[in-house]
């Protein structure tokens, strides 16, 4: 783990996966990228050759449920809360540039 | 009468069964008490008049939960009532569904009287990181609350309601409720369902109650778990009951880690801690020393990483599409928490972050199994100080995971614990213990809890406001 | 120059279960209102968590199951993050490093295709994209897909036709999908290149938006002369940093430049939190291999040790119920010669009709073979299609029309004689010529309605003219 990595650049590209915009008074926020992630360099104390990750800490295994439709929202509750629709559908910038 | 809102769940019970007093009087008490206090203190976000004064005039108060006034942290969905996560970014955003709990709430009769205020998205322990501003400690309005549940933590201490329900991913209940010297419940991982809760950090978020005692926080919990089959990590067991009390400890074997005594602990705190130590001895425990508890900073560790990583993804459905506003509303904190998340689950760190982490995490899992071969139960300090001064939290990037490092371990291993008053500082600020135990043994948990709060009288006091 | 194409498949089938993957919406999104088919998991809406089918789930183990591949003991689901409008969660789940299915083949024409996985995840909402904006609807989110990836053994536009061809003919088979091109619920993303003189390979461009079989063979030719003479002007190598991705335009018959540097997608798989593991234990992938149909290939060889012809066993083999029919009329009888006379009927007289398969009684197959010495092989195809269209026993219906072949040397001899009377100038020819007797057989059949067998008919007619 080494904080060095996080430049400029990794910075923007990090910025840009995240689909986030970082305004100029928000660039501290580089400073604390590097500071955490130099603070959980910590755990290259610990040795975790043999040891396999927990990504669950309940145990639990085979939740599937059974194929059956239940009741869906209305279109009208499922649409409510957005800023723009049309004709039942939610509505959004453009997304395609054709490029052909 | 007056001063209903002061009652616990089980006076309040009580007394709407006795007929002293209706459901409407009791919710009017709370909504008079918050309409005086909130301005100072903000614990809510939004307050539910109308509609909660409508509720408690057909409830039937008979159910478990019948007409008594309930705060809800604002991270829980609730349908008709606007749920914002304390974001602008969800500023108007009426939730289309209730979250599993709220509808056990409201079948049990709960009467919502308000959201309660959060550190934006949960990401704090302060409260202060909110949209909506921060909330005041009502022990001292100079000092913080702790968060995230800061603001269901704060109105319970003020007496602005008789329950409220928050939730932890590590420390959010545990940690208000001790900086404001109440009682909260953090369940084992799963206990509680978490379908219809913004999700934080999925792999350790767990729901729970924030009251005035420990009963009631039993009470509570019991009405919230219960297997949910819309959350697949959710317990497949039928919900919580609160055991029987205990008159003695005799037989049990109570650990007390040295590590949750670090350098930087309030003397305060450490000394209520061990004075609590010796009443559990009073009573027939045996304590035992844990000399070789995992140190907590690895936790921190953990949690850092593993939150992060969660928060950026579990964040990305906030598009501004289909509800809420576009990503630009996200405060710098959850931009912060988003970044490092993305950070490290990119091509490349992986393995050096998110992958360790979670190895990590294994360790820590072993190692509470270890300690758990010696006692029957853990005890410490909840946080290693009292509620810090307004203001502490601002631009420390590591503020929450200090402030919660002693409750991180037990979540980041889904175990059980509460967080219940046993002392106070010089300034008269509430010190709180804390109790964890295996999973799924909450029972262990309430009867030693209740055992304490039996023998002392610390949660009778109330700050004057 | 030498030129060996490189090919490999991904394709997506969306699963025809009732509800979607993770919630209990209707799956069914073709022709269906915007919209009116979602709920808090499918739309992302805040705090919703999924929670798997486990139809989906034991589909796409049988469909693994069926292209021969291993079966992971223990999976998991993953999160794929990206951002794009139709993606409700922001993140796609999807499985990563344990997959449900690996290592699988399916052979074409005696080559082998490697199958690298075959994996569970959902699909997208759709996007329309009208002028100025984009409207986006979400009965498809969350809808369930198998993807199966290839490796990269396919070598030409057409060996890629084949393995779809025989992908689809599975996936039909064992009923998880309609695996239909046109209609979207089989979607096919070649990804190409090309090694040239066995020493120089071009970069791998992967091509998408191919709605059709013929589009899919078409943009691989095209793609395959592009890259060459992009290689002879540029000499471009592949590296680990220049894969593109490239759309196909049905329309000008060519691919377009899409996206740039695929290498800089950064997914940041995780483990799904949400959805604990799920483990198929060894008596499970047993059973799911055991309830498995007979799978086309197999039966094609089967059919062919029953003595069919090559072309007859694929006919059969194709359709699943067309072949299961023919299975149970079989097993009535085990002759090789009984497999061909049922065959040849099933493919001739039934097959030219649009049949309805629960009409065809298998019986009838056998009672007409029983009874085949004694009506003509013109009657047998007019009895069996008689018999499918009325249900009747065709054997009733040629009692019926007094259409068995009269064997009775008696009543032969009676009509023969009739045959003979009547006909003086053509017993004149047959004098003249013995060749001639053809004349009068043909009479004797038609005033026996067909009945006559002819080789008998035949010998009575001579033994009378002696």
């Amino acid at each position: 783990m080494s904080d060095n990595s996080i430049t400029d650049a990794v910075f923007q590209h990090t910025a840009r996966l995240s689909r986030l915009e970082i305004k100029p008074e928000e660039a501290s926020i580089k400073d604390q990228l590097i500071e955490a992630a130099k603070y959980v360099k910590v755990l290259d104390e610990l040795d975790t050759k043999d040891i396999s990750p927990t990504f669950q800490v309940n145990h639990k295994n085979n939740v599937l449920r059974q194929d059956k439709i239940e009741p869906s929202l209305s279109q009208d509750l499922a649409l409510s809360q957005a800023k723009k629709v049309s004709n039942g559908y939610f509505e959004t910038a453009p997304t395609i540039n054709k490029n052909k | 009468m007056t001063d209903l809102n002061k009652l616990t769940l089980f006076q309040a019970r009580q007394g709407l069964k006795s007929k002293k007093f209706t459901a409407p009087e009791l919710v009017q008490s709370c909504l008079n008490r918050i309409k005086s206090l909130d301005k100072k203190l903000n614990s809510f976000v939004t307050i539910v008049e109308e509609n909660a004064l409508k509720q408690a005039k057909t409830v039937d108060i008979n159910l478990p939960l019948g007409g008594i006034p309930l705060a809800v942290k604002d991270n829980y969905l609730t349908k008709d009532i606007r749920t914002t996560a304390s974001s602008k970014l969800l500023d108007n955003y009426i939730a289309q569904y209730d979250a599993t709990t709220i509808d056990k709430l409201k079948k049990a009769g709960a009467i919502i009287i308000g959201k309660t205020n959060l550190d934006a998205w949960a990401h704090g322990s302060s409260t202060e990181s909110s949209d909506y501003g921060p909330t005041l400690n009502p022990w001292n309005t100079q000092h913080l609350p702790g968060g995230s549940s800061g603001g269901s933590a704060a109105a319970i201490a003020a007496d602005e309601t008789i329950i409220s329900v928050g939730s932890e991913t590590a420390g959010s209940i545990r940690q208000p409720a001790a900086w404001c010297g109440v009682v909260g419940f953090k369940p084992t991982y799963g206990r509680v369902s978490r379908y219809g809760i913004i999700a934080m950090k999925s792999s350790t978020d767990s729901p729970g109650p924030i009251c005035k005692s420990v009963d009631d926080a039993a009470t509570l919990l019991g009405i919230m778990s219960g297997h949910d089959p819309l959350d697949a990590t959710s317990i497949d067991e039928d919900p919580w009951k609160k055991p029987e009390s205990r008159q003695n400890l005799n037989g049990l074997k109570i650990g007390l880690p040295l590590s949750y005594f670090p350098s930087q602990i309030q003397p305060e705190v450490k000394e209520a801690i061990l004075k609590a130590a010796e009443i559990f001895k009073k009573f027939g425990a045996q304590i035992i020393e844990l000399p070789d508890v995992l140190d907590p900073k690895y936790s921190i560790a953990v949690y850092t990483i593993l939150q992060r990583s969660e928060v950026s993804s579990n964040l990305a459905r906030f598009d501004g599409i289909r509800y809420g506003h576009d990503r630009s509303f996200f405060g710098t904190e959850a931009k912060r928490r988003i970044m490092l998340g993305t950070y490290s689950l990119s091509a490349g760190y992986y393995d050096a972050y998110y992958l360790k982490a979670q190895k990590v995490r294994t360790l820590i899992c072993q190692d509470f199994d270890k300690q758990f071969q010696k006692v029957d139960a853990i005890i410490g300090p909840v946080s290693p100080t009292t509620a810090l001064k307004v203001g502490a939290s601002k631009g420390q990037a590591m503020f929450g995971e200090l402030q919660d490092m002693l409750v991180e371990p037990s979540s980041i291993a889904g175990l059980p614990g509460i967080s219940i008053p046993c002392g106070f500082d010089k300034i008269a600020l509430p010190v709180s213990l804390q109790i964890i135990a295996p999973q799924r043994r909450e029972d262990l948990v309430y009867q030693i809890a209740k055992l304490f709060e039996d023998n002392t009288d610390y949660h009778l006091q109330r700050p004057t406001l | 120059m030498k030129i060996t194409p490189i090919i490999g498949l991904e394709v997506h089938v969306e699963l025809k279960t009732q509800s979607k993957m993770f919630c209990g919406c209707s799956a069914d999104h073709f022709h269906v209102e915007a919209n009116t088919h979602t709920c808090p998991v499918c739309l992302g809406l805040p705090g919703a968590l999924p929670v798997p089918n486990k139809t989906a789930c034991e589909w796409c183990v049988k469909l693994g199951l069926a292209l021969g591949c291993s079966i992971n003991e223990q999976s998991f689901f993953e999160r794929k993050n990206y951002f794009y409008p139709d993606l409700a969660k922001g993140y796609q789940i999807t499985q990563l490093q344990k997959p449900f299915a690996i290592n699988g083949k399916l052979t074409i024409d005696d080559h082998e295709i490697r199958i690298n996985r075959a994996h569970m995840e959902e699909d997208t909402g759709k996007s329309v994209h009208v002028d100025g904006s984009t409207l986006l609807d979400f009965n498809r989110s969350g809808v369930p897909l198998v993807e199966i990836v290839s490796e990269p053994d396919i070598q030409s536009a057409k060996e890629a036709k084949k393995y779809l061809n025989k992908l689809q003919q599975i996936i039909r088979y064992i009923g998880i999908s309609d695996a239909d091109i046109e209609k979207g619920s089989m979607r096919c993303e070649p990804t190409v290149n090309v090694c040239i003189d066995d020493q120089f390979y071009t970069p791998l461009v992967e091509i998408k938006n191919v709605a059709s079989l013929t589009g899919v063979m078409n943009a691989i030719d095209f793609e395959i002369n592009r890259q060459v003479k992009q290689f002879e002007e540029d000499r471009q190598q592949k590296n680990s940093s220049n894969k593109t991705t490239r759309g196909w335009d049905a329309d000008k018959n060519q691919t377009f430049l899409q996206r740039e540097k695929e290498g800089s997608a950064d997914y940041r798989y995780f483990p799904e939190p949400d959805i604990p593991p799920i483990i198929f234990s060894k008596e499970k992938i047993e059973e799911i291999q055991k309830n498995l149909p007979k799978l086309p290939g197999v039966k094609i060889s089967e059919y062919k040790m029953l003595g069919l012809s090559d072309y007859d066993a694929n006919l059969l083999a194709e359709d699943k119920d067309f072949s299961e029919i023919f299975d149970k009329i079989i097993s009535l009888d085990n002759s090789n010669e009984f497999a061909k006379f049922s065959a040849n009927l099933l493919l001739g007289p039934l097959k030219i009709i649009e049949i309805e398969i629960e009409k065809i009684n298998p019986e009838y197959f056998k009672k007409l073979f029983d009874k085949k010495s004694e009506l003509s092989s013109t009657v047998i195809k007019q009895l069996i299609l008689d018999s499918y269209q009325s249900g009747l026993d065709p054997l009733e219906i040629a009692q019926k029309q007094n259409l068995f072949q009269i064997s009775d040397t008696g009543a032969l001899e009676k009509l023969a004689k009739e045959v003979i009377e009547t006909n003086p100038k053509a017993v004149e020819d047959y004098h003249k010529n013995p060749l001639a007797i053809g004349f009068l057989v043909g009479r004797l059949m038609k005033v026996s309605r067909g009945s006559a067998n002819p080789q008998s008919g035949k010998e009575i007619l001579e033994k009378l003219l002696k």
